[in-house]
């Protein structure tokens, strides 16, 4: 297996595309995982990609760009870059749906297209990957665990635009748009390490949801919920208790619920606030029950600037011994890195010196879905993953 | 970095992780030393399988298990089970099972959808999801294991990974075992001698085969030549005979003019004989009779010619060859007829020149990959490799390998594939001569034609040819 890295600055999507073009000579990947920036047009990137690569491709918008570190080069947004596999002795597949009135069923389907694709439909693949369109992570993940099970893998990540507007993007080989459910099987020839965390440590304050419906939290301990959370952290967000978007007011302070091993290990999923309604409800990105008890999390700057290389040493502990990764693919929260966005550098520098070498490769989300330490996948937020492919 | 309570978190994450990780590999290892002493401990098949279930069951939960063992071309034969129902039943070797055949545990995740269980999944009662296949060889047995679980996609690669442990560890290690128990009972020794008697006794066939069309084409050809020229003869006079004839008629004819010609009655006489014995007409048949004969003695040079062909490969020009040059140049021409079902991988290593006729050697590879190709059935990989090795018999040799994933050759049939007229493929499609005119063409070298195969699994064919530093000797 070999592992190539490549970007682009360029903000006009022919520029970026012939500067990628330009680096990717020789290289004939098996899957290439595409990331870039909302304002390039991914229709065209497609289709430029799909002419060039005779292999399947996946590609989402990065909030603001993508990370990508090579041997010769560090750049915390680029705006196209390309996470490219060789693996001639694995299989991988790729297919998409438009998420449409059933995002279960169309991600069964889009799965389906992927385990296809990939010449090894009927085996359970080592890794799902999957890029979507923020809304229906839970309902998709429920889609391809009535297809393959729910022990296989998934990890991946919501599309990202700039400015939670909604003009976040997809794309495969063959396909691009806005509301897609783009999903890749991988069969890679070794096993790859991978990690899921959200590093961030429960308070001792925690709350019960009284009602929500879905994503919109109504009320927490029969009170309103933007009232019961800007109480807690403090007035953080009392400027916008009638209505306003809070994301980057909100990313040290999540919700988290706690998910425990059959050994007792604790872990926690976690929920990110980002508005308020008229309503004094609060919106998040992801899915909340009545009934479930909330633990207020708390995370640092500084937590946050160390997340990505932790997570990546958590990744390449779990390749077989001895084994150097050949690349690192991350999703990287996109309300995280905001959060961080004017110490980016540093995160940078930190990353180039602990991984001298390895490619790595992070994509911006709205959203993370991966595997718990109980072995079930799940859609959160304000987390990180890697996968190490050795 | 632990200082901080969310790093803290994070390790104890990892801690996690890596703890699950050693205890799993802790698990497989006691399972692989049990497993070892289990295969060394049993004496019959089935004692092996019950044991293999027990064992393996502790690391990859079941709630079913079977084994397949290969039963012929594209098929195989559920011959264990802990559901009896399904003993006996039989199973095509679709892409999944071919995958397992060739050594590559699978992990699937609906057995619904596979087509090989078509017929099989409305036996499995109560009603199983998903199965992982574990390839497994023992002595003598080349099988695979299938385990079943009621849950869909409980089957993951962390089990794909244990069975491919488990795999490689039985294999290396009951290879290890069972040679050094054959070093101790000079079981090595004796198989050597039963190959050298087998591929003696192949030669002694072959040469014979060679030996009698010589003989048979000398024998015939003496006959021939005196039966040749006499009816060539024959041929040549007929003419006369007949000129003779018309003369005499001409006599006859000129006496009748003169009755009083003291000769008229004995002319008369040979007139009347010569009707009576119709020499007219016997003219006209030895005419027929040499025209026949003059073609059947065309017919019976022309199969002596073939015979003396056959019996004399050596009878070309030799030159200094280079094998590479040789796999290349079949390889572009057998190309055509195998990229429509097959990938051809060709990996040609450092070899050295042997002295060998270049036609015949491409004829060798054509008919292996033509052969290698008629295997494969559906899709398939076909491998063209080259080097150069030492042969326990015939010392430093050039070799050339072809070896394919199809159907594979019973045990069987393998001691039979070089005889003359032997086929398996159907009639009119092989004139059974392909391997046995390979054969001889590289026996003529000095080198040795050689065959591995397991049904469903595969054959290579590597053919060894002393080089040139080895013949100078």
């Amino acid at each position: 297996m070999e592992i190539n890295v490549v970007s682009s600055t360029a903000m006009d999507t022919p520029t970026a595309l012939k500067e990628i073009i330009g680096k990717v000579n020789g290289i004939v990947p098996s899957l290439v995982i595409a990331a870039f920036n909302t304002e390039l047009d991914g229709e065209l990137i497609s289709s430029e990609l799909n002419a060039i690569f005779d292999c399947p491709i996946i590609g989402s918008s990065s909030c603001k760009g993508a990370l990508t570190i090579t041997a010769s080069d560090a750049n915390a947004s680029a705006s196209l870059a390309l996470f490219l596999i060789n693996d001639p002795k694995g299989n991988y597949g790729v297919g998409h749906r438009e998420l449409g009135e059933d995002p279960k069923t169309s991600a069964m389907e889009a799965l389906d297209m992927a385990l296809y694709a990939s010449d090894r439909g009927y085996e359970s693949p080592t890794l799902i990957w999957c890029m979507l369109p923020p809304g229906a992570e839970e309902s998709i993940l429920e889609g391809f665990s009535e297809v393959v099970g729910s022990n296989v893998p998934v990890f991946g990540g919501s599309s990202a635009d700039n400015d939670v507007s909604g003009q976040w993007q997809q794309l495969t080989d063959v396909s691009a748009g806005t509301n897609q459910i783009c999903v890749a099987v991988l069969y890679p020839s070794t096993a790859p390490g991978i990690s899921f965390s959200s590093g961030y440590e429960p308070t001792e304050t925690t709350l019960t949801v009284t009602s929500c419906e879905g994503r919109l939290l109504k009320t927490l301990d029969n009170v309103t919920a933007a009232n019961r959370y800007d109480e807690i952290i403090k007035g953080t967000i009392t400027p916008y208790l009638s209505g306003g978007n809070i994301l980057a007011l909100t990313t040290l302070h999540p919700f988290g619920r706690k998910i425990t091993t059959a050994d007792g290990i604790e872990d926690y999923l976690l929920s990110h606030p980002d508005a308020i309604n008229e309503y004094g409800e609060l919106s998040l990105f992801s899915k909340i029950e009545e009934g479930e008890h909330l633990f207020l999390m708390q995370g640092s700057r500084q937590n946050l600037l160390r997340r990505a290389n932790r997570v990546i040493k958590n990744a390449t502990e779990l390749l077989p011994e001895g084994a150097k990764p050949k690349g690192i693919l991350m999703i990287y929260c996109a309300g995280c890195m905001l959060t961080i966005e004017d110490e980016l550098a540093i995160m940078l520098e930190a990353l180039q010196q602990e991984n001298q070498g390895i490619p790595i490769f992070a994509i911006y989300t709205f959203g993370e879905q991966g595997c718990f330490l109980d072995g079930q996948n799940r859609h959160g937020n304000l987390m990180i993953s890697a996968v190490a492919f050795d | 970095m632990a200082n901080h309570p969310e790093d803290l978190l994070e390790s104890l994450n990892s801690a996690y992780r890596l703890r699950e990780q050693a205890e799993l590999e802790r698990k497989e290892n006691e399972v692989l030393l049990s497993g070892i002493r289990a295969l060394l401990e049993t004496d019959s098949q089935q004692d092996i399988y019950a044991k293999m279930f027990e064992i393996l069951g502790q690391f990859i939960p079941h709630e079913q298990a079977f084994v397949l063992e290969q039963d012929s071309p594209g098929q195989m034969i559920c011959t264990t089970s802990t559901n009896s129902v399904l003993e006996n039943t039989h199973w095509d070797v679709d892409p999944v099972f071919k995958r397992a055949v060739l050594g590559q545990p699978c992990a699937v995740y609906s057995i619904a959808r596979q087509p090989a269980w078509t017929h099989h999944i409305k036996l499995m009662k109560p009603a199983m999801a998903s199965a992982l296949y574990c390839p497994f060889s023992g002595p003598d047995v080349d099988a695979i294991l299938v385990f079943c679980h009621h849950e869909k996609g409980f089957y993951v690669q962390t089990h794909v990974h244990m069975a491919e442990r488990y795999r490689e560890f039985t294999q290396q290690t009951l290879l290890s075992v069972n040679a050094k128990l054959q070093a101790l009972e000079s079981q090595q020794l004796k198989l050597e001698k039963e190959r050298a008697e087998q591929s003696l006794i192949q030669s002694e066939k072959m040469a014979s085969l060679g030996l009698l069309a010589a003989g048979v084409a000398h024998e015939i050809n003496n006959p021939i030549g005196y039966v040749t020229s006499n009816i060539n003869y024959l041929s040549e006079n007929l003419s006369n005979l007949q000129a003779m004839k018309a003369q005499l008629e001409d006599v006859i004819a000129a006496s009748r003019a003169f009755p009083d010609n003291p000769l008229t009655e004995t002319i008369e006489n040979a007139a009347k004989w010569m009707s009576q014995s119709s020499i007219n007409e016997t003219c006209e048949d030895i005419a027929d009779l040499v025209r026949d004969c003059d073609q059947g003695l065309t017919r019976i040079k022309s199969i002596v010619n073939e015979l003396r062909n056959f019996a004399r490969a050596d009878d070309d020009s030799f030159e200094d060859l280079d094998i590479n040059d040789c796999v290349s140049s079949t390889i572009r021409l057998v190309s055509n007829e195998l990229k429509y079902h097959c990938d051809l991988i060709v990996d040609l290593g450092e070899t050295a020149s042997v002295n060998a006729n270049s036609g015949k050697i491409n004829q060798v590879l054509t008919n292996l990959l033509v052969n290698a190709g008629h295997a494969i059935e559906n899709k398939g990989n076909i491998t063209v490799s080259t080097g150069q090795d030492q042969h326990p018999d015939l010392g430093n040799c050039t070799w050339f390998a072809v070896e394919d994933n199809g159907c594979g050759i019973s045990p069987e049939n393998l001691s039979r594939i070089f005889e003359p007229f032997y086929t398996s493929k159907e009639v009119g499609k092989g004139t059974g001569l392909g391997l046995a005119i390979s054969y001889s063409i590289i026996e003529k070298l000095g080198g040795k034609l050689e065959v591995k195969s397991t049904l469903n699994k595969g054959t290579k064919f590597t053919a060894f040819i002393p080089t040139i530093m080895q013949n100078a000797k």
